[in-house]
C-alpha cells in the first residue's frame, strides 16, 4: 500500500512536470493554460458519461437523487423557484424508485428491459460567468447502460445466487417451531391470528381463531406473517450481507464485462439581463460498447475491445456568446481501444478519428496511443498514455505523453 | 392457523416487485420430546414470479415454520403470496426501502399447523 501511495505521489509530480515540459517545447500556449486541461486529452470510456449536471459542471453534492415520492415532493419546490442563482441538480431512475417501480423478474427478462431499468433522467440548472458576463444555464440528459450477459449484472447475479451458490442458499436456515414438542398433538403455541389481515378473502372474515390442540377448522384467506425476532433477523441479514459481498466481488472482478451505454444530453444558456435570446449550449449523443473476450462466470477474460462514439452539435464558441451572432460548431469523435490485463492493471492500444483541423478540446484526443492503467486504490487509477496527437494549431501531429490520476466509482475500462 | 391437505400437497410462493424475495418452509413432526424435521421447501429463485413445490407426507399433524426474506434490490417494492394447496396462507405487500442504505430488508417468521389426511 505504501509503495502504491509513493507511486501515486510520484505520478502526480510527473504529471505537473510533463505539463511544464510540453509547454516549453511545443506550444506557445502552455498545456496548463485554463483552455487546455489534462482531461481534454483523455477519452472518458466510463458508462453514462453524459449527465445534465456533468454538462454544466455542477458538482455531485448539488444533485438530488429521487428515490420515492417523498424525495420528489422535496425536490419540486426548488424546480419552481424563480431564484436563478440557485444551483439545482435532479436525477431519477424511474424503474428503481417506488414511483414507477420495475419488477425484478421483468428486469431479468431481457437486455432491453435491463436498459429500461437503468434509464436515468437528469436535470440541472445554475448560473455561470463567462468573460465577465453572467449567464443562466440549464441542461437535461437521459442515459442508460446494460450488460449483454445477465450474469455480469450484479443485481441479477446476486438474485441467482440464492439458488446456485451453496453459502447463499443458507441465508435462511431451518428453524424449529417456537414451542416444545408434544407428540401427536399440534403445538399449543401456534401463533394467534395477527391483527392485520391481507387480501379480500381475509378482510371478509373475522380474525383467525387462535390455533389450539383441538383446532379443526381452517382459516380462510391469508395473513401477514409475523416479523422475525430481532436476533434472528440480525443473523439472516449478516449472512445476506456476506453473500452479497462475495457475489459483488466475484462479478466486478470481471473487469471486461460486455456492456452497452447510451446517453443524450441537451443544454441551453441565456444571458442574465435577457439582452439576447436563449442559445444552445450543445447537444451531445454518446454510445459506448465494451466487448470482453473469454469471460466465464468464475473467471475474468484477459482482453476487451471498446468503441466509443460521441457526437456534439450546436456547441457554441464560448467567447461569441455575448456577441450579436453566436458561432456554433459540431464535432464528433470515435475512439476504439484494445485492452489486455486484469482488474488491477491493463495495457492498451487506442485509435481515434480526431480530425486534422478545427482543433477543439475533444479533438486533442490521441489519434493513436499506447497506454497503461494501474489501479492505485479502489476506484483510483494511474493512467499513462504515449501517442500521436494533433498540435494545438492543427498544423501537424506531435508525439505526446500523459500521466494522470483518474477516479471512477465503477471499474474503468 | 391450520391447513388441511391430502398426502400429496403443494406449496407455492407468488412474488412480484423490485425486491429479492425468498422463503423456506420447514415441516416438523413432534416425536416424544423432540422435533423431527420431515421436509423442507426452499423458494429460492427470486427471478421467478411463481414457484410451486410438491411434497408427500404420511397422514398426521405437522408444524410448519415459514420464513421469508425480503431485501431491496432494483427497488424496494415487494408483494408475496404463500399458499398451501392453493389456499392463501401468508401474504404481504409494501416497500422495504425505508432508509438510504441499499440493502434494506425485512425477515418474516411464522408458523402454521399442517394436517395431512
Amino acid at each position: 500500500m505504501r509503495l502504491t501511495l509513493l507511486f501515486a505521489i510520484g505520478a502526480l509530480a510527473c504529471t505537473c512536470a510533463l505539463g511544464q515540459e510540453a509547454a516549453k517545447d511545443d506550444d506557445p500556449k502552455p498545456l496548463t493554460d485554463k483552455k487546455y486541461e489534462w482531461k481534454d486529452f483523455l477519452t472518458d470510456t466510463s458508462s453514462g458519461a453524459v449527465t445534465a449536471s456533468g454538462m454544466l459542471g455542477i458538482s455531485g453534492e448539488n444533485v438530488t437523487s429521487i428515490e420515492n415520492v417523498r424525495s420528489l415532493v422535496v425536490a419540486l419546490p426548488s424546480l419552481g423557484s424563480s431564484d436563478s442563482d440557485q444551483t439545482i441538480g435532479l436525477s431519477i431512475t424511474p424503474a428503481r424508485t417506488g414511483i414507477t417501480p420495475m419488477n425484478l423478474q421483468s428486469y431479468a427478462d431481457s437486455f432491453a428491459m435491463r436498459l429500461l431499468g437503468s434509464l436515468t433522467l437528469s436535470y440541472a440548472r445554475g448560473p455561470t460567468e463567462i468573460e465577465g458576463v453572467e449567464y443562466d444555464r440549464e441542461a437535461y440528459a437521459i442515459d442508460t447502460n446494460a450488460f449483454f450477459d445477465d450474469d455480469d449484472d450484479v443485481i441479477i447475479a446476486y438474485a441467482k445466487a440464492f439458488k446456485t451458490d451453496a453459502s447463499c442458499r443458507q441465508i435462511l436456515q431451518a428453524e424449529k417451531p417456537a414451542d416444545p414438542p408434544t407428540a401427536g398433538v399440534p403445538s399449543p403455541a401456534v401463533p394467534e391470528a395477527p391483527a392485520t389481515l391481507a387480501g379480500p378473502a381475509a378482510s371478509a372474515t373475522p380474525a383467525a381463531a387462535p390455533a389450539t390442540s383441538g383446532e379443526t377448522a381452517e382459516t380462510p384467506g391469508s395473513v401477514v406473517p409475523k416479523e422475525a425476532p430481532a436476533d434472528h433477523a440480525v443473523a439472516v441479514k449478516k449472512r445476506a450481507a456476506a453473500c452479497k459481498e462475495k457475489i459483488t466481488k466475484s462479478v466486478t472482478s470481471r473487469w471486461n464485462r460486455s456492456q452497452l451505454s447510451l446517453s443524450y444530453g441537451d443544454a441551453r444558456i441565456r444571458i442574465k439581463d435577457n439582452t439576447k435570446s436563449r442559445e444552445s449550449l450543445g447537444r451531445t449523443f454518446a454510445v459506448s460498447v465494451v466487448y470482453g473476450f473469454g469471460n466465464s462466470k468464475e473467471k475474468s477474460g484477459s482482453f476487451a475491445v471498446t468503441a466509443n462514439y460521441r457526437r456534439t452539435e450546436k456547441e457554441p464558441v464560448l467567447n461569441t456568446l455575448a456577441a450579436a451572432q453566436t458561432v456554433f460548431k459540431d464535432s464528433s469523435l470515435l475512439v476504439a481501444q484494445l485492452k489486455f490485463g486484469n482488474d488491477t492493471s491493463r495495457v492498451f492500444a487506442e485509435f481515434s478519428d480526431a480530425r486534422s483541423h478545427d482543433i477543439t478540446a475533444s479533438q486533442r484526443a490521441f489519434k493513436r496511443a499506447l497506454g497503461i492503467d494501474v489501479r492505485a486504490f479502489e476506484g483510483t487509477w494511474l493512467n499513462l498514455r504515449i501517442g500521436k496527437q494533433r498540435r494545438v494549431d492543427g498544423t501537424d501531429d506531435e508525439t505526446g505523453s500523459l500521466l494522470s490520476i483518474t477516479y471512477s466509482p465503477k471499474a474503468l475500462l | 392457523m391450520l391447513r388441511k391437505v391430502s398426502k400429496n400437497f403443494e406449496m407455492s410462493l407468488d412474488r412480484s416487485g423490485g425486491s429479492i424475495i425468498t422463503a423456506r418452509v420447514d415441516i416438523w413432526k413432534a416425536e416424544e420430546d423432540q422435533w423431527v424435521q420431515v421436509a423442507e421447501l426452499e423458494f429460492n429463485d427470486p427471478l421467478q414470479s411463481s414457484e410451486k413445490l410438491k411434497r408427500k407426507l404420511p397422514a398426521g399433524q405437522y408444524t410448519c415454520v415459514f420464513q421469508c426474506f425480503v431485501e431491496e434490490s432494483l427497488n424496494g417494492r415487494y408483494d408475496f403470496n404463500f399458499a398451501v394447496d392453493a389456499k392463501p396462507t401468508f401474504a404481504d405487500t409494501g416497500d422495504v426501502n425505508t432508509t438510504s442504505a441499499s440493502n434494506d430488508s425485512k425477515i418474516f417468521k411464522d408458523q402454521f399447523i399442517l394436517a395431512v389426511k
